[in-house]
């Protein structure tokens, strides 16, 4: 009887929860009501990150920071070369009134959140609406290699859907041949390119960039090579296996795009 | 007194746990993919007290580790309701139809929770945010992810065994 009555309060009582946070998270619109709590618990948690990887990998970073310092170095007196020949190059365009192909603006932007769960493959950057991010924005990294798009946007910080995230799409295209195709996110890896029909050779290890096609990302932004071509009896389109150039979990800063209308 | 004192004690203590589990599992675990999939240590830690005589710990295990998910993540409560739904179900299930404790039911418990809390959590995250993960519940990656999650709850009861046997002979002498 005791026993009884025990779980018929545990079940009250997790019912009324229930019913209190489905309310709570169907009325907060946007989970407006929460943001400040939550951008807060994104810093505690990078922070915490930050502690943990230090304690982790002390003498890896300190071996990392000392390599760094020297690139750095011979990088500066590389970049007093770049300037002046970007500079030479800007006038000579001016002269020859060339249009430059893309003249994109860039937001570093460092991550401070990655969804702890399979499910959804996002993670959060601490740029947002008061830096100029929007949603639909293109989030690069490693010489315009994409990495995601912008999905939520906040005061201070924004939401990125990753390339392999499920809902992620992108118009691309194969190799030097500039098959069409369609990118899909898989929630894992690798990525697959779907509608690409069966009659038409794709090579092992093309690049694959985008198309521009979609009206959401602007074209030539590398995505990653083909690592597998199937093509299986009674389909009509093939299944084409990329592997990403960049894998987002090992990043810790981002570029967003701005400017790509 | 004496014996409700020891009880919050421990009932803290298991939150702490928890705790640990989940701010382990936002800033390291999230970066370090086994076979492309992440183990879920919260739910770890959860099935491996499954049979915990106070489960009121349990629940309030599954509150905080499933709010420090929510809050990292993209939606809010639904790993909180996924966590506690599946706790239930399998504490009232366990106690009805298990007679008999074996440590290997425990890597039976890490897959059949993986499979519930994620079915739990797609189907709120598709109902109350209208998110479409149900491709990743019939993916590979769920399988591995299953079994990696079993042999989690296997490995720490497995810990938990050799602690309460070493503890039992050092209260003997």
């Amino acid at each position: 009887m005791k026993e009884k009555q025990k779980s018929k309060i545990i079940f009250l009582i997790i019912a009324g929860l229930i019913i209190v946070n489905q309310n709570f998270a169907l009325a907060a619109e946007d989970q407006g009501r929460l943001i400040g709590f939550r951008n807060a618990w994104m810093k505690i948690m990078n922070e915490a990150d930050s502690f943990l990887r230090g304690l982790l990998y002390f003498k890896q970073i300190q071996e990392e920071n000392n390599t760094l310092v020297f690139q750095n170095r011979a990088l500066e007196s590389l970049l007093i070369d770049y300037q002046s020949l970007k500079k030479e190059n800007e006038l000579l365009r001016e002269a020859l009134k060339i249009k430059k192909s893309d003249n994109f603006n860039f937001v570093l932007a460092d991550i401070i959140g990655r969804s702890p769960l399979n499910f959804s493959q996002t993670f959060v950057i601490n740029v947002g609406e008061q830096d100029g991010i929007k949603v639909g924005q293109p989030v690069v990294w490693g010489g315009k290699s994409l990495v995601g798009e912008i999905i939520d946007v906040r005061k201070n910080t924004s939401i990125v859907r990753s390339i392999s995230d499920t809902e992620f799409k992108a118009a691309v295209l194969i190799g030097e041949k500039r098959i069409e195709g369609l990118l899909k996110g898989n929630g894992f890896l690798p990525l697959y390119i779907d509608l690409v029909p069966v009659d038409v050779e794709v090579n092992q290890n093309s690049k694959i960039y985008t198309s521009g096609l979609d009206n959401k990302f602007p074209k030539n932004l590398y995505i990653g090579d083909v690592s597998q071509v199937d093509k299986i009896e009674g389909k009509i389109f093939q299944d084409i296996k990329i592997e990403p150039a960049l894998d987002w979990t090992k990043l810790y800063q981002v570029f967003v795009i701005t400017n790509t209308n | 007194m004496k014996n409700i004192f020891k009880q919050i004690i421990k009932t803290l203590f298991f939150i702490l746990f928890i705790f640990i589990l989940a701010i382990f599992q936002v800033t390291f675990i999230n970066r370090y993919y086994l076979w492309g999939t992440e183990p879920n240590m919260v739910l770890i830690g959860l099935l491996c007290n499954i049979f915990n005589p106070n489960f009121a710990a349990v629940i309030l295990g599954a509150i905080v580790g499933g709010a420090i998910y929510d809050f990292s993540g993209l939606f809010n409560f639904v790993s909180f309701l996924s966590f506690l739904f599946t706790i239930i179900i399998f504490h009232f299930w366990g106690k009805k139809y298990i007679l008999k404790k074996n440590l290997f039911l425990n890597f039976l418990f890490g897959i059949l929770g993986t499979i519930f809390y994620n079915f739990f959590y797609i189907l709120l995250s598709y109902f109350l945010f209208n998110a479409n993960f149900f491709q990743y519940f019939f993916s590979v990656s769920h399988l591995i992810e299953m079994g990696i999650n079993g042999l989690g709850v296997f490995i720490f009861c497995l810990i938990a065994e050799f602690f309460n046997l070493l503890k039992s002979l050092i209260w003997k002498k």
